[in-house]
This record gives C-alpha cells, structure tokens and sequence, in this order.
C-alpha cells in the first residue's frame, strides 16, 4: 500500500511559506465582561430544551376549531409565555432561546421525525424522499460543544444536541402527536402527487441534493427590519393590528386578514410576557446581589426591559436590546437559519449619535456591549436533523452589512461600523458574521479597517460589491416594481443572498421573502449519471431510465448533461412549489412577518406574498467548479485528444483509480491519500485527469465550460414559476454541503477520489489546482455574470506574511477592488498558515478559540467536521498578493 | 423517593444539560449535585398539587388530563403540593 501526497499534480502552496509557522498579524482581547462570558460560552454543550414546544402543542391541542392563524397565534403567545428567564453573571444584553447559553429546541410541528426512534422513522423512510442517505454520508464536528455521545443523564440527539433524559419520553409524544400532521409529513404526502415522484425519491436516495428545506430549514436568509419596532414598540404594533381589525371587521372577505392580525397581537403578547419575565428575573437578581456596582446593573436591566416591552426604544442600550429580543423572537418561532440583522449599525446609528452627543454612553462602553452581543449571536443555535446540521455546520448564519450606500445614494458608512468591526477584532467570535458591501464612495479608512479584521483570521468581514447587489436587485425584482432606494438599501440575507432593502419611512430597513427552496444540487452527481446512464454507480439506484446512448461527441455528451440537469432542477422546484404551499397553514412565520414591512399593512404573513418582494424562492448548486473541471478532462482527454475511452474512464472511476475510497482512510482532502492497487494504466488515466486544465487559472479551455454549467443553471432554473408567480433565483454558494455531498460522490474525471471533499462556494478553485496566482483566479471567477445570480461565492486563503504591514493591507485591498471592478460579487478570506491548521487537527485542545472561514460563514476550528477540515487544510494558501 | 438536585433551585442559572452556575457562589455546578443550605425550590410539575405521576413512566405525568412531564418549570397556575 502506498501513500501519496499527490503532490505530483496539485500545488496546495502558491510560493514558498516561511520556515517558521507564522500567527495572524493582528491579535487583540476582548474586554473582561466579554471574556467571561465567551469562556461561559466555551464551556457549554448544545443543548435542547422541551419548554417552547410543550406549550406550543398543549395549547394547540386545546385550541382546536379555531382559524389556523388564530390557532397558531394562541400556541405560540402560549409558548413564549412559558419560557424560563435566565440571566447570567457578567450579563448587559440578555435574553437567550431558552434556559440554556447554547439552547435550542425542536419545533415539531415543523419537523417532527428525526427526534423519533430509527424504527418509527423507518416505517416511512422507505416511501419517503428523506435525508436518510444524506444522513448516512454526514460526518458531523465532535469537538467544542458538541455532545456527540449519550451519558446516564444526557441523550445525545442527531449526533449534537444533549437532551435531558427525564425530558426525553415528553418530547417523543410529542413528536408523536405532530405524526401526519406536521409540516414534515403534509410536505411528504403533497409531494407524492407529482407524476414524477418516484424519481424524486431516487434522487433523494442517491444524494443529488442536500437537505429538505421546505420543512427543515424553510425560512431564513432573510434581514429583520427593525425600523416597525422602533418605530412603534411592541404595544403599538399590537394597537395597529386592532386599528386594521377595527377597519376591516365588516368586511366578509376579509376573514383571513382579520386572522392574521389577531394571531399577529397574540404572539407579540406572548413575547411582551416573555421579556417582562426577564425584567422580573432582574429585579430579582438585584434584590440578592450583594455587589453595589452588579446591583447596579440588574436594577438598569430589569427598566430597560420593563420598557421595551411595550414602548419604542429611547436609547442605543434600549434599541440593541429591543433588536436581540427580535431575533430571538424569531428564532423561537420557527426552524430557520440566516434571519440576518442587516445593515443594523446604520438602523441603531441615530440612536448612538444622540447618546454620544449627549455623553449618556461612551465609545469604550459601547464597544463593550457590542463584544457582549457578538458572544450572544454566537450562542444560537438550531436543532435540526443529522442530515442539516452536516449543511450549516453548527452556523446560524446571521450576516451584518457594513458601508454600502444609502438610499439617496450617499455612503452609508458610519462612526458606529467602525466600533461593529472593531469588536470583531477584539472578540474571537462566529457570529454575527460581517459583510462590507463595497462602494467606491467609502473611504479608504473604513475600508483599512475591515482589512484589519481580516487580518485577525476571523474570515470577516466578507466583501461584496454593491454594484452587482443593486444591479440585481434591480433586474431581478423588477418585475415587483422595485425602486432604486429599495435596491440601494440591500442587504445580505444568511451567508450570501442578496436581499433588496424595503426602506420604511424613509429609514434604510428589510421587507423581503425567505430565501427557501432548492438546498444545494450535487452537480458531480449529475455527470455521473450521464456517465452510467442513469444510474447512480455509489448506490446502484436508477435515477433516470436508461438510454444506451453512445457519446461520439463532446457536443453530445454536453447536451445530456444539460437534459439532466434542466429534468433535476425541474422535479426539485416543481415539487417543492407543491410541498410548501401545503404547508403554508401549518407553520406561518407571524413574527417575522410582523418584521417584515409591509405584511401588517397588507394584512398577509410572508407566506401569503404579504412581505414587499417576494422573488426570493431559489436553488442552490454544489461542485460545479469540480463538474466543469471533471467536463474539461473528458473534452480534452476523450473527445481531443483520444487519450482514453469513456468506458475505460468509466472503469477507472468505478475502480477509484486504484485508491482507497476517502470514506474508508477518513482523510477527505486530496492532499493525502493511499493508493491500494498500482495498474499503470489506472496511474497514466489519473496522471491525465489530474493535468487537464482546472478552473482558477485563467484558462478559457475549462472556463468556458464552466460558463455553459452557470448558464444552464440559471436558465433550467428561471423556467419554472414560484408559488408567488415570479421566476425561481440561482444561487451558488455551498455552505457545508461541499463535505457530505463529496462523500457521496465517487471519483471523477477532474482526478478527485472517490468521498473527497468537493470545491467550497461557487467559484473556489478546487485545492491545490490554482497554480497562476490570485489573480488568475479573479480572472476565472469573473467569468459568468455575476448580477443574474442571487449570490456567488470565492474564497482564497492567503499566509499572514502575505499581506503583512502597511503594504500588505494595500496589495490585498487592491485585489479586492480588482476583484470587484471586473464583476465579482463576493470574496473572503481565511488568513492563516495552513500548517497551523494542521497542528490544530492534531491537537484540538490548544484551539478552542481558533476561528476558520468556511464557505459563507466563519465557524470554530474545533467545530468544524473532518472532511471540512480537510478541505481547509488543503485549499491553496497564497504566499504572495 | 425524589432527592432534590441544584436543577431544582431557583440559584441556579443552567448554562446546559450538564452544569450550571450557583447565582449565589457564582461557581460552577453539575445540575445533578445533590442541594446546599441555600437551596431554594423552583416551581417545577413534579412539586404542584395537580401533578399526577404515571405509573408506568416516572419521567411522565398528567395534569388536569394533559401530558406534562415533572420537570417541566411551574406555570401560572402552580400550587406547592402539601
Ligand atoms: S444555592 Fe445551593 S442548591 Fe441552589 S444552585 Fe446553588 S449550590 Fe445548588
Ligand atoms: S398546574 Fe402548571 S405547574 Fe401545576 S402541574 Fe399543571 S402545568 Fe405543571
């Protein structure tokens, strides 16, 4: 047996690193009250509390007969009202999901099955389209919070989340009692009515797609608007309602927006409870605390609470709690991820100026609560089947947008922004996740010191071009009449998506839909099955019927390709249209709609097209730059060159090229791997595949193709119609999907093995293949249109003396602008010397504040699973800018 | 017999399934320690007047007909068993 680095043909260092291991240039401590509370952080396990969903199903039960709105407003006022405050030591911004510090809870009427046992679950997972094979390849993170294995005391729940055991037999029933009911299982029985449902459940079975998201992870990658409860505090929200109630009454057919309202007051006075339970909580607290200065603080707490309850904010500490109270409000109401505060310190910028003009606050002490509310962000978690939280990777994915312009067109950037960024550097933390939306009207200091905090190798802030977001906005949503303030004022929504503004009462804000639908199509998956003629050669199952077809063309072959891709991307949407607006009874999001302008004026949740845009139904795609890679080799090795045969391609692939599958030696990079058979032609096949041209270079041979795979895309993708009547979004990011989806590919014709890890984001260069310097990847990434896409995605990752000291912050602002000059969207960076992270693999305990940027979002090198390890270790480090 | 546990004390801040914090001596704690002098009973099912146990599963109760479960925190209308 033989291993091999594989270092023959990939180069996972572009220049020479320095001899000795070198840390992040910039290094800085978070603050005292903020330390504590990150090492708090540190110490707790993720763990699921049974509070909110027993409320919520007592009284839906109890509230049967009722409208379904109303109904669902009861249960949900019923389960906010029933949540335990919790207040830690060292707290100034409180308030957490539930009891715990990294809590989180199933909401069954969601998503009810994966709490249940195998064999319940098994009775329908062989009828069902389900995450059971995507579940089987997940290799989930073990380390940091994780609980990963049961104790006497604790259950260990989808291989993250510790459970209670006396907890355990309540939330089985029910789970139980949401059976057939569920969001889960109305989206199972409406899909089995598409004429193509039987190949959906083979696409399932294969893995040509990630999780379901129409119940699983249907709402997110969206922006809170602030401004409605700013503007109006809690009571006034509940008294516009009853004004629209009052006004429409008579009016018969106004029967579902009389329902919608009325469910509307009765969540947010759930949530009033809610936060007057913490305000009692400080009080209490106050009156045992034996500190004077502590005493203090709790008295403060337990006033500023008190008053958002009900009243609009009067002050930054007032407005920064009301926000966090939103979100989390949101996060309790349903399962999602991405309800990104947006362009928050241009929302809470008023309010910090007239504080600081008056001297009510100081820079050090708001510095101080905004490190306390990164380490907050931090906490959230999401309690999702083994199959999703492989996808988010333990993120919540909640993005601030920095800079940028303001309606009228001006820069947007702010005092505040600055002091945002800044607590990013101070403080190691994951969320929220930091976004420049680059404008060439920004000044050079602001744009210096988010290089500075990518200095720090935290991975933020991202940066993204503003021209291509208003660009798309405007194309894209157009057809919704959007205004040019409305596409200056965007957002991103969750890691990437582009999300056009809803300015309200002339304030920058967010009124859009979710972006929900198509999570992440294994494209490799699909050049598989043109390659076995439809059959998935992993697991065997036939996907599409067979044809026998004989390629004497590329040209042909291409076209296939094309057929297959167009006919996936058809049944996912045309289903998912389906499921979701079955589901649309069931689980309304009433109160980020209630945040969302304009629903309470329309009288319509999100669900109901009540929000201002609603073009936001989008697929994502995986692999595709491996799929235009592995395209390439064929073109050039097969049909240009005759190297070799597609049926001896075919058994090269089937044989691995002669490796031990990823799977089986638990590296799943390419820069370390072993080889079990040694056939000289296997080796002279692999040799070609690896030397055919990549994508990253600059090389129009394989970026072409990699054009017509984007294009195909966006056009098979356009062609079907949402639920709200507008065109389907394209997407291309990956998330985590880039692991298990690699694991459930086998090797392809690029020279990948088989359970190899595939290219992260959209337009990555797979690792070790870009070997013409940074800006060839610029180059080939630039090749598609970025404006017809909801997001794109490019990491790089640089060593730290690449751009060190002055000169190295305007080499690599400069590439950024290069970047964005020729139409890119999106770039980030991890800044790290990829021996460090190696070292880290090994010795885990000496990192437990190691921060990476994965694919969209930056996670805990600790929390992060092997096979994304892996492929971080492996992307191309870049010595020089 | 039910022995009281730091899960049970209103001092106590769960940081999660495992451990949490004494708000009294602001040290860290396993939910699970057996109580101190300061203990101060939560309002939890399994201390009300109205919670049933079940026979069959201790980690099961009803009240008023409906499934709740003993460690489920008191509600609005919890009244201390005698
Ligand atoms: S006061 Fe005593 S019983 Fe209560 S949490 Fe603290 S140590 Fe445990
Ligand atoms: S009345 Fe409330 S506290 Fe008492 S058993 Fe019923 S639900 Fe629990």
């Amino acid at each position: 047996m033989e291993a091999t680095t594989n270092d023959q043909y990939l180069c996972f260092t572009c220049g020479t690193p320095p001899e000795e291991v070198e840390d992040r240039e910039v290094k800085k401590t978070a603050c005292p009250r903020a330390a504590k509370l990150l090492q708090e952080f540190y110490d707790a396990k993720i763990s699921l509390d049974t509070t909110f969903p027993y409320w919520y199903t007592r009284t839906w039960i109890k509230e049967e007969g009722q409208h379904p709105l109303v109904r669902r407003g009861l249960a949900m006022k019923s389960a906010f009202s029933h949540l335990e405050a919790a207040i830690r030591p060292d707290e100034i911004l409180v308030m957490s999901r539930n009891k715990y510090v990294r809590g989180a809870s199933i909401t069954p009427w969601t998503a009810n099955e994966f709490p249940l046992s195998d064999e319940e679950r098994a009775r329908k997972d062989s009828k069902k389209a389900s995450n059971k094979a995507l579940e089987e390849v997940t290799i989930l993170a073990t380390g940091g919070g994780v609980v990963s294995e049961s104790t006497p005391e604790v259950l260990s729940m989808a291989r993250r989340y510790g459970m209670r055991i006396e907890e355990h037999a309540a939330l089985i029933e029910i789970c139980r009692y949401w059976q057939n009911k569920s969001a889960e299982d109305t989206c199972w029985k409406w899909g089995t009515l598409h004429p193509e449902y039987d190949t959906l459940v083979n696409f399932k079975n294969a893995v040509l797609m990630a999780a379901d998201m129409e119940y699983g992870n249907r709402h997110g990658r969206s922006v809170t608007n602030y401004q409605i409860v700013f503007e109006k505090g809690f009571q006034g929200m509940i008294d516009r309602c009853k004004e629209l109630i009052a006004a429409n009454v008579g009016d018969g057919t106004a029967v579902d927006k009389v329902a919608y309202w009325q469910a509307t007051i009765y969540a947010i006075e759930g949530v009033q409870t809610w936060v007057r339970k913490y305000a009692s909580e400080a009080t209490r607290l106050a009156s045992i605390e034996e500190d004077a200065e502590q005493k203090v603080v709790y008295e403060a707490m337990a006033a500023r609470l008190e008053w958002i309850s009900s009243n609009p904010p009067r002050d930054f500490m007032e407005a920064l709690q009301l926000h966090w109270t939103c979100q989390l409000e949101v996060y309790n109401e349903m399962q999602g991820s991405g309800f990104s505060p947006g362009r928050l310190g241009q929302v809470l910028y008023p309010y910090w100026k007239e504080d600081i003009d008056k001297g009510s606050i100081t820079r050090e002490q708001t510095l101080e609560v905004l490190e306390c509310m990164r380490v907050k962000y931090t906490e959230l978690e999401i309690a999702t089947c083994a199959g999703t939280t492989g996808i988010l990777a333990g993120n919540t994915f909640n993005n601030i947008c920095l800079g940028g312009v303001k309606p009228d067109g001006s820069s947007a950037e702010n005092e505040l922004e600055y002091l945002f960024i800044q607590a990013a550097i101070n403080c190691p933390t994951v969320s929220p996740t930091l976004s420049i939306i680059y404008d060439g009207r920004l000044s050079n200091a602001f744009l210096q010191k988010g290089i500075e905090c990518n200095k720090t190798g935290c991975g933020m802030p991202a940066w993204v071009s503003n021209r291509v977001g208003i660009e798309y906005c405007m194309k894209n949503h157009s057809c919704e009449g959007i205004t040019l303030e409305d596409a200056r004022a965007w957002s991103v929504g969750g890691c990437l998506e582009i999300q056009p503004g809803a300015v309200y009462d002339n304030k920058i804000g967010a009124g859009s839909y979710s972006s929900s639908g198509i999570n992440f199509i294994n494209v490799p998956k699909i050049l598989e099955l043109v390659l076995f003629d439809g059959v998935d050669p992993r697991t065997n199952v036939r996907v599409f019927p067979a044809t026998g077809k004989k390629y004497e063309t590329f040209d042909e072959l291409m076209d296939t390709f094309k057929a297959y891709f167009g006919k996936v991307i058809q049944i996912f949407e045309e289903t998912y249209n389906m499921k979701v607006s079955a589901t649309f009874e069931l689980d309304q999001p009433l109160l980020f709609s209630a945040l969302s302008a304009d629903c309470i004026e329309k009288g319509a949740d999100i669900d109901h097209a009540g929000s201002r845009y609603n073009r936001c139904f989008t697929t994502w795609i995986t692999g595709q730059v491996n799929t235009a890679n592995s395209l390439a080799s064929i073109k050039k090795n097969v049909f240009d060159d005759n190297a070799f045969t597609l049926d001896e391609l075919k058994d090269v692939l089937l044989n691995n090229f002669g490796f031990i599958s990823a799977l089986d030696t638990g590296n799943f990079s390419m820069m370390e791997q072993t080889k079990n058979v040694s056939d000289p032609d296997w080796e002279r096949i692999h040799a070609l595949c690896m030397r055919a041209p990549k994508f990253g270079n600059d090389d129009a041979y394989v970026d072409d193709i990699y054009v017509q795979v984007a294009d195909c895309f966006l056009e098979s993708v356009e062609a079907i119609t949402d639920v709200f009547g507008n065109k389907w979004c394209a997407s291309m990011l990956s998330v985590g999907t880039h692991g298990p989806l690699g694991q459930a590919d086998i090797a392809s014709a690029d020279g990948r093995l088989a359970g190899v890890t595939l290219a992260d984001g959209g337009q990555s260069p797979y690792p070790g293949t870009d070997q013409n310097g940074p800006y060839a990847v610029l180059s080939s990434a630039t090749v598609i249109d970025h404006t017809n896409f909801k997001n794109t995605q490019l990491n790089m990752k640089l060593h730290p003396a690449s751009i060190k000291g002055n000169m190295g912050s305007a080499k690599m602002l400069d590439m950024i602008r290069s970047f964005m000059d020729n139409g890119g969207f999106h770039i980030q960076f991890n800044v790290v010397d990829s021996r460090m992270l190696k070292d880290a693999q090994e010795n885990p305990n000496n990192y437990r504040d190691l921060l990476v940027r994965v694919a969209g979002f930056t996670q805990y090198w600790c929390e992060v699973s092997k096979p994304i390890q892996d492929e971080l270790i492996a992307r191309t480090e870049y010595e020089e800018v | 017999m039910m022995c009281d546990k730091c899960k049970d004390c209103t001092n106590l801040s769960a940081r999660d399934v495992f451990n949490g914090v004494c708000l009294i001596s602001k040290e860290t704690v396993s939910i699970d320690a057996p109580v101190c002098k300061k203990f101060v009973r939560a309002d939890k099912c399994k201390y009300c007047s109205k919670y049933i146990a079940s026979e069959k599963d201790s980690n099961l109760g009803t009240c008023d007909g409906d499934m709740v479960y003993p460690d489920l925190a008191g509600c609005e209308d919890f009244i201390l068993a005698e």
